[in-house]
């Protein structure tokens, strides 16, 4: 979700942005699951979906971040990635973080985060639990560049 | 393609290759200045060719480590193989220019 205060009006909504990816994915013959396509089952609750899904053979989880985003859901699932760091390791699960050169960075050897304020302290202290490959991008151009590369080394 | 233009990318995808290094190993390992190295591992991330990958830690600096990536891998199977061939051709090559390619796989 965008924060409404500083959406630009040419920005794509996120939920847009993860389809289109799930699309280019899907594609380059990869199995894509969106978690709110995912139909809940009977008597589940959102962290047994979410543990459901993540024990599904998933191999890779793509984190979309794009700039002024407001992500809580994303922020919600990232805590429970750190709470599931032994089955991440146990089956090398990669995290990738798509993210927008305004909102993080590498600066030779280290990954810094530009986010303001608490948002910079909570993302630093989950990157650094989580074994993380951030993927930059700056433009749509690129954004698309970066997304066909990463359908290919996945 | 700007990664036949530079010897030093070549060598930088062939150090990931062998073991995942942060920036200041393979500054130390190639013996090239941070700027030098800065200037490559921006085109490699990007192309994809290298892997970054926050590794955690404890102290609050988010350390990077790069490994080879799946395209950088290929590339360099695919120079391998060229280069190889080259070497069985260097009578119409000539010497200068095979050693010239072997070099850039050292």
């Amino acid at each position: 979700m965008l924060d409404p205060a500083e959406a630009q009006p040419a920005d794509p909504a996120p939920m847009q942005v993860r389809r289109n990816l799930a699309e280019v994915f899907g594609r380059h013959g990869h199995t894509v699951i969106l978690m709110e396509d995912d139909p809940d089952r009977q008597g589940e609750d959102l962290i047994q979906k979410f543990d459901r899904l993540l024990q599904s053979g998933v191999t890779d989880i793509v984190l979309y971040w794009p700039p002024r985003a407001k992500m809580q859901t994303t922020y919600d699932e990232l805590i429970l990635l750190c709470d599931r760091l032994d089955l991440l390791e146990k089956r090398s699960v990669r995290l990738w973080a798509l993210h927008h050169s305004s909102v993080a960075t590498i600066t030779r050897d280290e990954f810094k985060i530009l986010e303001t304020g608490s948002r910079s302290r909570y993302l630093t202290a989950v990157a650094s639990r989580l074994v993380l490959c951030p993927l930059e991008w700056e433009t749509k151009e690129d954004l698309n560049e970066q997304i066909l590369l990463l359908s290919a080394e996945l | 393609m700007d990664l036949l233009a530079h010897k030093d990318y070549l060598r930088i995808l062939q150090a990931v290759q062998r073991k995942p290094m942060r920036f200041g190993e393979i500054q130390k390992e190639l013996g090239l200045n941070p700027v030098q190295v800065d200037r490559a591992m921006k085109y490699l991330r990007k192309g994809l060719w290298v892997v970054p990958r926050v590794a955690p830690s404890e102290k609050g600096r988010l350390l990077v480590e790069y490994e080879i990536g799946k395209r950088g891998g290929a590339f360099l199977r695919s120079f391998k193989v060229f280069t190889d061939d080259a070497s069985q051709r260097q009578a119409e090559l000539g010497a200068d220019a095979v050693a010239e390619l072997q070099s850039l796989l050292q």
